[in-house]
């Protein structure tokens, strides 16, 4: 019997593949710091300030002023800490984040006449496609548990505990939450993803007929990316600031921009995944930016649904991603496959 | 060709190092970092036999969901340096004498093939081998009774951790749990077996 | 086939430059004016005795067992996903089947009160 397998993606050569992995992580080291200062204007406006606008015009230059402030702190790590650990794990949590960035498509494969070989905008398109995002998901809990335990401290240990179980349970809501797709597109490559909802594939974005498995995605990456309302590994009344309260300077960076980077990487996964990627109107140079545009919407969403919700309480968590999330997703992929196989 | 050389070095000293990480350090929350860096190690070497799944695979279950099991029995029952086993007993001195034959065994195994293999020309692996796409339908087509098993598997499993973790409760029904447990050692530190003060040993 | 992971060795390299330029640059241009009162761990009000003996509840233990369980189903389902189209009605019951097994598994934890948090 011959066995059916899936297309082998291009490979370009390795000068091309460099190049354009150096320019996707450039763009978004950029996108960082406006985020950070798009959720301090935001936040600041839904709670009737005017947010920070003393550096720069109308506060541009504040993350860069953060930043400064951060460098120039003392290092100090308590007597009861392990150094080399606590020097590790920020390391971890930035690397796990920037390898995972690889995964998002900013564009499909283009005929270039300036490299005179095919290329796409995107880092990786691997067959194993986004299990590559969730294996580095997988070793992203090592950085905050040896953070919180490295430290010596109660309220660490604490915090890295609480969000290593957080991380877990919601984490096959949200592997369950992309099968969906992956059964009506018929492939795990985000690429592939995104063509099949092209006018050459299905030609409807899966936000429409997957919209369970989109809404299950999204608390899911809420919850990965411990961003409000599930946001208590750092629940500073109680926890102080949980994994990282002792630290401080650039290593507490290193954790916040994780963070962030990991929130683009969420929004960008959905992007492809249900938004349609690249797909919009005009030519297909403006490819790259309806990408980078829809992430917006969704990193929008992250800060508006910080100022709105409280946080959850902590069996409140556990029993919602594991008593609502997981069998609601479990019921999706199930009538999803049966819908692609009848239709 | 040469870049894949060095690679496969890397990974094989990560993976021996961490396998001899795991048996030799005396704190069992170093011992669990040691045996995940082994699990990296080896799940590059999948993705360097062109085993992309297996892989992927490999780091989710084992590095991110077995491990994080292992962490947290390290955080439960506390990393004290105390020797696992009390003085030896039967197995410490059988131990050395079943390593002896397994070495004799390997020795034999791999002396028997005259590592011809190294001498001949590597294999071919073709378009599409090790992709989801191909292990899918080879679970559809010849290895469907394996993939249901699994299933049945999984459930024993569940039942299995319920009634274990159940009849461990029952033992502790005297003290409290989770949050109370931690108020009361506070007021009656003479509760043995809390020793799950994380770093406390690390210094 | 492995040249399209070159970009991911890109992204690792990039990833531990910059993790390790911020681990370590409060250490070499921060200032050092070490003191006792910063070599202790944070704590706020009454020092509590905790640190050096508390364990974590039994849930945790539960929490990890099960994610193994279910996170084995999600990684053999994606393969079995991409098929579906391709293998059709057969696949579409060996996925019921399997996925049936399992609820009965989650059905019994449930009612066993696993799933609660204590």
């Amino acid at each position: 019997m011959t066995l059916p397998l899936a297309a082998v993606g291009v490979v370009e050569n390795a000068l091309v593949q460099v190049v354009k992995s150096l320019i996707i992580f450039a763009v978004v080291l950029q996108i960082v710091p406006l985020i950070l200062l798009l959720e301090r204007k935001l936040l600041g406006r839904f709670q009737a300030r005017i947010g920070p606008n003393r550096v720069g015009k109308f506060g541009l230059l504040q993350p860069l002023a953060d930043v400064v402030k951060l460098a120039s702190k003392e290092q100090s790590t308590p007597a009861t800490a392990v150094p080399w650990m606590m020097a590790l794990a920020p390391v971890i949590s930035i690397v796990t984040a920037v390898a995972t960035l690889a995964i998002i498509p900013f564009g499909d494969v283009h005929n270039d006449p300036l490299f005179g070989a095919q290329w796409g905008l995107y880092g990786v398109d691997v067959s194993i496609g986004v299990l590559y995002a969730f294996a580095f998901g997988a070793l992203a809990f090592y950085g905050l548990m040896l953070g919180g335990w490295a430290s010596g401290s109660k309220y660490s240990f604490l915090g890295s505990m609480r969000s290593a179980a957080q991380l877990i349970s919601y984490e096959i809501a949200l592997g369950l939450s992309l099968l969906g797709v992956v059964m009506m597109a018929g492939s795990l490559s985000l690429t592939e993803i995104v063509r099949a909802q092209g006018a050459a594939g299905d030609g409807i974005w899966y936000v429409v007929p997957q919209f369970v498995g989109f809404v299950i995605f999204l608390i899911a990456g809420f919850a990965e990316t411990n961003r409000p309302p599930f946001d208590l590994p750092e629940a500073e009344a109680e926890i102080v600031s949980g994994y990282n309260t002792e630290f401080g300077g650039m290593r507490f960076g290193s954790f916040f921009m994780a963070e962030y980077i990991n929130m683009i990487v969420i929004s960008g996964i959905a992007v492809a995944a249900f938004l349609g990627g690249w797909h919009g109107p005009g030519p297909a140079i403006l490819d790259p930016l309806w990408v980078v545009l829809k992430m917006f919407l969704f990193i929008v969403l992250f800060i508006w649904i910080r100022a709105t919700l409280p946080r959850l309480r902590y069996d409140q968590l556990m029993s919602f991603g594991w008593k609502i999330l997981l069998p609601l997703a479990t019921v999706n992929v199930l009538v999803t496959a049966i819908l692609v196989v009848v239709i | 060709m040469l870049f894949e050389q060095v690679l496969f070095f890397v990974a094989a000293a990560g993976a021996i190092a961490g396998a001899l990480g795991v048996v030799m350090i005396q704190n069992p929350f170093y011992s669990v970092l040691a045996l995940v860096g082994h699990l990296v190690a080896l799940a590059l070497l999948f993705l360097l036999l062109r085993a992309e799944f297996l892989a992927a695979a490999q780091l989710v279950v084992y590095a991110g969901a077995v491990m994080v099991l292992y962490v947290f029995v390290v955080a439960y029952i506390g990393g004290a340096d105390e020797p696992l086993s009390p003085e030896g007993g039967a197995i410490a001195r059988l131990g050395p004498l079943f390593a002896l034959a397994l070495l004799l065994e390997l020795t034999i195994a791999v002396g028997g093939s005259e590592l011809a293999a190294l001498e001949s020309a590597p294999g071919t692996a073709a378009p599409g081998f090790g992709s989801p796409a191909q292990i899918g339908a080879l679970l559809l087509s010849k290895f469907l009774i394996p993939f249901e098993a699994a299933s049945f598997l999984l459930l024993v499993a569940a039942v299995g951790a319920v009634v274990l973790a159940r009849r461990r409760r029952g033992l502790e029904e005297a003290g409290a749990e989770g949050a109370t447990q931690v108020a009361r050692e506070v007021r009656e530190p003479a509760e043995p077996a809390t020793v799950a003060g994380a770093s406390g040993e690390a210094r | 086939m492995l040249g399209s992971y070159l970009p991911a060795l890109v992204f690792l390299a990039l990833g531990l430059v910059v993790g390790g330029v911020l681990t370590v640059l409060n250490g070499i241009i921060g200032p050092k004016r070490p003191g006792t009162v910063k070599e202790q761990p944070y704590e706020c009000g009454l020092p509590s005795e905790v640190t050096s003996n508390f364990r974590f509840g039994i849930s945790f233990y539960l929490i990890a067992m099960l994610f193994i369980l279910f996170d084995i189903e999600v990684v053999f389902l994606y393969p079995v996903a991409v098929q579906l189209e391709a293998f059709g009605l057969f696949a579409l019951i060996e996925i019921m089947v399997f996925i049936f097994l399992l609820f009965v598994a989650f059905v019994f934890v449930w009612r066993r009160g696993a799933l609660e948090w204590r």
